[in-house]
């Protein structure tokens, strides 16, 4: 048959394309383990933060300076992070630094956020639901409708799958009213009716404004932030905080984090005094207290820890832990020079992801190549010599490839 | 001469076509009444709701249909030709032994690409009808991967069938279902946007290795 020769090539590139895939997945699904950081929490009567280190290590309690503290210490030193277990016992104390710890702004004052790049490399619908801001009941109503926003703002009506052209003309007005420029480059806002209240969308216009819409008494709420030129919002993360101190967190295409407050019917970023973070590779998690906001940011390379003071954001103590070698990295390193996925830690999307290791791992590539060409008699010069070339190239992958496809063995029949 | 060919293989698979249509139809009617169950249940507007949050497949039930009905018309097409090396007949027909093939394989790939093209408008025509656009395109998202696993299943079942050596048939079996697999990865709807294009290279690359097997079986391979 003609061709057979480039069909064989074809095969044998889509088998070693399967096995660049297949095998280090499954050597990655036997090998890989999670960084396992300890927990951190700033102590706002030591002023150090506290680590509470897990998988049964030596002094698994400790502060940035390496001073070892029992369970009972450790406790006593993170008041407002144990004050249920501390009250109980009767060892709560009535202030810090002087100032009285009052329960409900304990209560009110908590922050939990955590930002992976997941939240931002997601698949979007682009489909909202927008509430009333000012319900009359206490708790929020579904509208009946959804929304889109991209080159219009249009309310679908879900009863009659159809527009529902009074509210979409009336929100469109107000839009354009307040100076909004389609199209929408992104749209976030927080979707769930069992949220505590709601705040609406904020939304990026064409011309990178940041916009505030909500709907209050049936009404469109539009307004323009006004960020300082200087922020280039990336991405926002609606959060609505018990005390609604703030709207959300507000990331720059620089990777700084802002909080944005309400300021007397205007907006104010305030930007989180840590070093910026890769809003594409980055975690960063917070846990903050009416005093100090404790923040983690994770790197491929390690895990950065920042204590931060509630009221103004500024850095009080900082603390760095260097990422452990991964068993599977050690792996990858020393057997595959490259390999292929198709899913990515960063990314909800399904692409393929060449991954290049270490130079030393084509040592191995060069000692299976040299198998191919010294081992396996009875083959052509012409076939070791293609073989070797392959299996340097394309590593263990290659050699599987190269067995699996069989054209070594053939027996021709006459 | 195609002509008979391809009434030969008209022969060998029309009761296969006719059962899967049967099927499709089927799985197509119950996930409709799925659906229209989950609208008197929930309530339209929940349905919506819940559907943007939560991202719930569309057509759950069509998930593996395809890829059986690209697996059941390669057999049904090439598994009689390896019997008694019934192949060695077609291939000794007065054409090209590639032209042969090629008109098998396009009559395959026909049939099933058929068999999809008829249902996915219909499947996302019927969700049109209560569901906004955005939904519909979600559906047709989730739906895309799925239903091109069907001809890359098909092509890769030929490849497998006609393999003369069995030895070699269960070691390309290996790599067939691995590839089938990319086409299965768990993610999110919209999430293989942009690997449908390389799914559709992976089926355009797939078409040639029938080539291959039959070119062994023509050597006399065993």
């Amino acid at each position: 048959m003609k061709n057979k020769e480039t069909i064989y090539v074809l095969v044998l590139l889509f088998v070693t394309l399967v096995a660049l895939w297949g095998i280090p997945e499954l050597v990655k699904t036997a090998t890989y383990s999670n960084n396992r950081y300890p927990f951190v929490y700033f102590s706002s009567t030591e002023k150090k933060l506290l680590f509470k280190e897990f998988d049964g290590r030596e002094n698994a309690l400790h502060d940035d300076e390496g001073k070892v503290y029992t369970d009972k210490e450790y406790d006593a030193a993170l008041p407002l992070l144990n004050f249920r277990q501390l009250t109980v016992n009767g060892e709560m104390p009535d202030s810090i630094d002087g100032i009285a710890i009052d329960p409900r702004e304990l209560r009110v004052k908590q922050v939990n956020f955590r930002y992976g790049p997941l939240n931002k490399n997601t698949p979007n619908p682009g489909l909202y639901i927008l509430y009333e801001s000012l319900p009359k009941k206490a708790k929020l109503e579904s509208p009946g409708d959804l929304f889109r926003l991209k080159n219009k703002i249009e309310f679908i009506d879900a009863a009659s799958n159809r527009v529902n052209k009074q509210k979409s003309e009336l929100f469109q007005t107000a839009l354009l009213k307040a100076g909004y420029t389609f199209p929408a480059q992104w749209t976030s806002g927080n979707l769930n009716i069992r949220k505590p209240y709601d705040e609406g969308y904020f939304s990026l216009d064409a011309q990178g404004q940041l916009y505030h819409i909500k709907m209050v008494n049936g009404r469109p709420f539009i307004k323009n932030t006004q960020l300082d030129p200087q922020i280039e919002p990336a991405f926002f993360a609606m959060e609505e905080v018990a005390d609604k101190r703030f709207y959300g967190f507000l990331f720059d295409k620089k990777g700084r984090c802002y909080i944005l407050e309400a300021d007397g019917g205007k907006y104010k970023t305030v930007q989180l005094d840590i070093d910026p973070i890769r809003l594409d590779a980055d975690e960063l998690m917070i846990i903050g207290n009416f005093l100090y906001w404790t923040v983690a940011v994770q790197t491929d390379k390690g895990k950065h820890f920042y204590a931060l003071q509630t009221e103004t954001l500024k850095k009080v103590r900082y603390a760095y832990i260097e990422a452990a070698i991964n068993k599977w990295d050690a792996i990858a390193g020393n057997f595959f020079p490259f390999y292929l996925t198709f899913k990515d830690k960063h990314s909800e999307y399904i692409a393929p992801h060449l991954h290049f290791t270490t130079y030393t791992a084509w040592i191995a590539n060069v000692l299976l190549a040299a198998l191919f060409l010294f081992l396996f008699p009875g083959r052509a010069k012409k076939k070791k010599i293609f073989d070797s070339i392959y299996t340097l190239i394309f590593g263990i992958a290659g050699a599987v490839a190269l067995i699996v496809t069989g054209e070594r063995e053939n027996k021709i029949k006459n | 001469m195609y002509k008979s060919l391809l009434y030969k293989e008209w022969i060998k698979t029309r009761s296969v076509i006719a059962c899967l249509a049967v099927i499709f139809l089927g799985v197509g009617i119950y996930s409709f009444m799925k659906i229209s169950e989950s609208i008197r249940l929930l309530g339209i507007v929940n349905l919506w709701e819940t559907t943007i949050q939560k991202d719930p497949a569309m057509f759950p039930q069509f998930k593996y249909l395809p890829l059986l009905a690209g697996i059941l018309l390669a057999i049904t097409q090439y598994v009689p030709e390896l019997q008694f090396k019934r192949l060695k007949l077609t291939l000794h027909l007065p054409l090209n032994e590639n032209k042969i093939l090629l008109t098998m394989l396009l009559y395959g790939v026909t049939a099933v690409l058929s068999l999809l093209l008829i249902t996915l408008p219909i499947l996302l025509l019927g969700l049109g009808q209560r569901f906004p656009s955005e939904i519909v395109w979600t559906g047709f998202q989730q739906l895309a991967p799925w239903f091109l696993a069907g001809p890359a299943a098909y092509l890769i079942a030929a490849w497998i069938c006609l393999e003369p050596q069995w030895k070699q048939r269960i070691l390309t079996v290996i790599p067939g279902i691995i590839a089938l697999s990319f086409f299965f990865l768990r993610a999110k709807s919209g999430a293989y946007q942009p690997f449908d294009l390389y799914l559709i290279l992976l089926v355009i690359v797939a078409f040639f290795f029938a080539f291959y097997s039959t070119a062994r079986f023509k050597e006399g391979v065993q």
